[in-house]
């Protein structure tokens, strides 16, 4: 009865959500392009940046990405107040083989300096901040994984991950702060000197653009790649550990 | 019909999340069902901003300007992210009733009435 | 002053944000450090949301534009449509900041005593703000996508705060459950907000609202996000989180769920009413809103009545007193034809929001009593409970406050706000006089349940367990001081809360135009 209740529900929202598929417009022909044609056309007179999507993330929405970024922090706390049992017994985790560690012994910095490449270049290439950190925590999770998780304990420490996580999103906070003289948010940084040149037009790409966005990619990086070490510390080291 | 196939593949896919959060027992079942929910809507997000014969919203060497609209793809990034944190947190819970309880079957439980 | 005036709307939630980044590193000082730094932090939000309420009683909505040069330029030039995240608070935004604020000092003043001897504090303060930033967000913004990533910050720290007791394998449980029910919700808001975004180009709210057709697409966006916001407000028949949520929370948490419920009832206000408030069929979807908040009192009470857990089964009368917001939102709906109200509609309207504000106060005095008797006697079950009116003096006064207020008995502000819903709800056109008898049934029956458990939990004679039980803290009878003093001031002077503060909430909630003028420049 339950069962047969539950088949019926599903159905109808099924149906509507297919009626609403064939009623929407045609793929590639969408309706109205104002706000998005006011970024395409201004965006980089406005913001300073090659890269609109990113222009339109950490600067027409940035009050968004400080959302996003907020939900991230507030995950990895509650993944941290859900671990924080001492569990049984230390499980044994093994090792991989020597093929395998040798591998990750020569690949995991060029990851990580792969990933900071994607942060720096956020305004100029696909990428940037969140991107660019969860490349990095990608090279972590390598470490844990070939080398078994007790080992890694001594180097990958949680204490480090918690503190740069906080310093991260408090830089961001606090380079949405410093244009509160207009508005929070601001741009301040675009047309002045430092990351202030606008480019216009179609161009190759000058490291030295984007007024603010720079420095807010290097901070969410961080703070992407302290959140994401961090989940993943806790997931593959729960054990009977010392009290913090 | 064919114009719209993207949008029926969406929908396809919200359905079975749907029907696998609805119908299955096992918790790690019913958190693959809402990351599908996820990736369907993410999906449905960036169809959005498809314009015919556009490029990437990149100004870097890009062969042209007509564009493909920026704005659904800001709303994908942030949706990811969000999505990745819920993930995070339903596992670690996940987990948590497994060790208290045993079993990860959601018929086994203490809360009633 | 005119800084803060001019730059308050973003305040008011970047400084609980700051506290909840800070709190961590604040917390490796001292544990008293942290507590101190905590209340300091909610003591200017609380100030900057008094001036911001001052503010836009007087002088209108107010408009806050992030990252454009002067902070008031909706448009920019050279466009046609405002293409910046806007924060617009009207005279409900401001009502319901106050209620969340308040409540969150009323919670933290709590919490220094009532959880001193857990571990991971520094964590739970952490969450405690960040739900309280969330809830600011959702109340204070003017765009729809910013709508849904603080509803899914709130959403996601309620979650972890419910599981906070993590030795007990029923916290999980119903974290788990309450976190499923949460996500999915969100999920079918952001798909609501794709379906607008693909049809006008648009994530504006005031901008939406003066282009939106009825076609058929937005009647499935409206669907969808009327059903997800009522799913997390908890009414019938997405009820069955509230009372697994409310029961196994730590009481302090209990009251933060509560407000982060009624903060997600005001979105689905604000979706019926300013979004779709140029082209809604009123008669329909006001009666769809009266038929789901009847179902909810009658299912809540009656379910209240079988309990024996003291926190789920106030978390029951959660479920019913959102019953009561809805019935009295929707016969205000239900009476709105083209845009102009009747008399009692707008009573109903008034009512509702009333009880808004009270049901926030009430059932947080009941939720506080029910921790102190937990943290005193260290039992939750109402079987084993007896006698405590000896020892617990004051708690059984607030306990005899908070149940004459939810079952509507005068001079308690339940029974002001009850009566207008009452009396409105019986002019509704058909069926009306049914509506209003339900309701009237339902509060007797609700004063039936705490009779009972005030019986069983209070009087009777001294049990010998129980012989050396002490009163709660003082901090924690302060706490509860606060709320019982605002709910016998309510229940006082009704009339002057209603003209002061419900009414210009009532107007700027039906005033859809003037919402979007505001941001359109008046053209």
């Amino acid at each position: 009865m339950n069962k047969k209740i539950g088949f019926l529900a599903f159905a109808v929202v099924f149906v509507f959500l297919f009626l609403s598929a064939m009623y929407m417009h045609p793929f590639g022909e969408p309706n109205e392009k104002d706000m998005d044609n006011h970024f395409i056309e201004k965006g980089q007179n406005d913001t300073g940046a090659n890269n609109i999507v990113t222009s339109v993330v950490f600067d027409y929405r940035g009050y968004d990405t400080l959302g996003e970024a907020t939900v991230l922090f507030t995950a990895v706390t509650g993944v941290a107040v859900a671990f924080s049992m001492a569990y049984g017994k230390k499980k044994e985790m093994k090792e991989m083989s020597k093929i395998v560690r040798t591998v990750t012994n020569i690949l995991y910095s060029f990851i990580i300096i792969f990933g900071f490449y994607i942060i720096m270049h956020g305004h100029l290439t696909p990428g940037g901040g969140f991107q660019g950190g969860a490349v990095v925590a990608s090279a972590f999770a390598l470490l844990v994984i070939s080398y078994s998780a007790l080992k890694i304990k001594g180097i990958l420490k949680k204490e480090n991950f918690s503190v740069s996580e906080c310093s991260g999103l408090f830089a961001f906070i606090a380079l949405a702060f410093l244009g509160i003289s207009t508005a929070f948010f601001y741009n301040f940084l675009a047309g002045g000197t430092v990351f202030g040149n606008i480019p216009a037009g179609i161009n190759p790409g000058d490291l030295n653009t984007g007024g603010v966005i720079p420095l807010m990619n290097i901070a969410v990086g961080v703070e992407v790649l302290s959140g994401i070490g961090l989940i993943i510390l806790y997931m593959f080291t729960y054990g009977k550990e010392a009290k913090e | 019909m064919i114009q719209h196939f993207p949008f029926i593949a969406v929908v396809i896919l919200i359905g079975l999340g749907i029907y696998a959060c609805m119908f299955k027992r096992n918790l790690i079942k019913i958190v693959i069902g809402v990351s599908l929910i996820e990736s369907g809507v993410n999906l449905f997000l960036i169809t959005l901003g498809y314009v015919k014969g556009g490029v990437a919203p990149i100004y870097t060497n890009a062969p042209g300007t007509n564009m493909v609209l920026p704005t659904p793809q800001a709303l994908t990034l942030t949706s990811i992210v969000i999505g990745l944190a819920t993930t995070a947190l339903m596992l670690s819970f996940a987990v948590l009733i497994y060790k208290h309880y045993s079993s990860i079957d959601a018929k086994t439980r203490r809360l009633k009435g | 002053m005119n800084f803060l005036l001019t730059h308050a709307p973003i305040l008011i939630i970047a400084l609980p944000l700051l506290g909840a980044f800070l709190t961590p590193l604040i917390s490796r000082l001292h544990p008293k450090m942290r507590n101190i730094f905590v209340l300091t932090i909610l003591i200017f939000t609380g100030f900057l949301t008094m001036l911001l309420t001052r503010d836009v009683l007087a002088n209108g909505i107010r408009v806050y534009v992030l990252g454009a040069a002067p902070s008031t330029l909706t448009v920019p030039t050279g466009s046609i449509m405002p293409v910046r995240i806007i924060l617009e608070t009207d005279a409900l935004s401001v009502l319901m900041a106050m209620i969340s604020v308040s409540l969150a000092f009323v919670s933290a003043l709590y919490s220094s005593k009532f959880m001193e001897n857990r571990t991971g504090l520094d964590k739970y303060y952490t969450l405690l703000l960040l739900l309280l930033a969330g809830m600011l967000g959702m109340e204070l913004t003017g765009d729809l996508f910013n709508l849904f990533v603080f509803l899914e910050i709130t959403s996601i720290s309620g979650c972890a705060l419910v599981a906070f007791y993590t030795d007990r394998g029923e916290s999980a449980e119903a974290a788990f459950k309450y976190m499923l029910i949460g996500t999915v919700g969100a999920l079918f808001v952001l798909f609501a907000v794709a379906l607008l975004y693909g049809e006008y180009d648009a994530l504006n709210i005031g901008y939406l609202a003066s282009k939106i057709q009825y076609s058929f697409l937005d009647k499935i966006a409206l669907v969808l996000l009327v059903g997800a916001f009522a799913m997390k407000a908890g009414s019938v028949p997405m009820h069955m989180w509230k009372p697994d949520a409310y029961g196994e929370a730590p009481a302090s948490v209990v009251i933060m769920l509560v407000t982060s419920s009624l903060a997600s009832l005001y979105a689905l206000l604000r979706v019926c009413f300013t979004l779709y408030g140029n082209v809604l069929n009123t008669a329909v979807v006001g009666w769809i809103i009266i038929v789901l908040g009847v179902l909810s009192i009658f299912v809540g009470v009656t379910m209240a009545l079988v309990q024996n857990k003291f926190s789920r089964l106030i978390g029951y009368t959660a479920v019913a007193e959102i019953g009561y917001m809805l019935l009295g939102v929707g016969v205000g709906l239900a009476s709105l034809t083209n845009g102009s109200i009747e008399d009692y509609g707008l009573k109903a309207v008034q009512g509702g929001l009333f009880h808004i504000m009270n049901d926030a106060l009430d059932l947080g005095l009941l939720f506080l009593v029910a921790g102190a008797v937990f943290y005193s006697t260290g039992k939750s079950d109402l079987n084993k409970l007896g006698g405590l009116a000896h020892n617990m003096k004051y708690t059984t006064i607030f306990f005899m406050i908070g149940l004459a207020a939810v079952s509507g008995l005068p001079p308690m502000n339940g029974f002001a706000s009850k009566l207008i819903i009452y009396e409105t709800s019986y002019q509704l056109e058909p069926l009306g006089p049914i509506l209003s008898i339900i309701a009237i049934l339902s509060s007797i029956l609700m004063l039936a349940v705490f009779v009972k458990v005030f019986h069983s939990a209070f009087l009777g004679p001294k049990l010998k367990e129980y012989e050396n039980v002490k009163d709660a803290p003082r901090s924690m009878l302060i706490a509860m001081g606060i709320l019982a003093v605002f709910i016998i001031i309510f229940g006082l002077f009704p009339d002057t809360v209603i003209n002061t503060i419900i009414k210009p909430a009532a107007n700027a909630l039906i005033d859809y135009q003037g919402y979007i003028d505001k941001i359109m420049g008046g053209v």
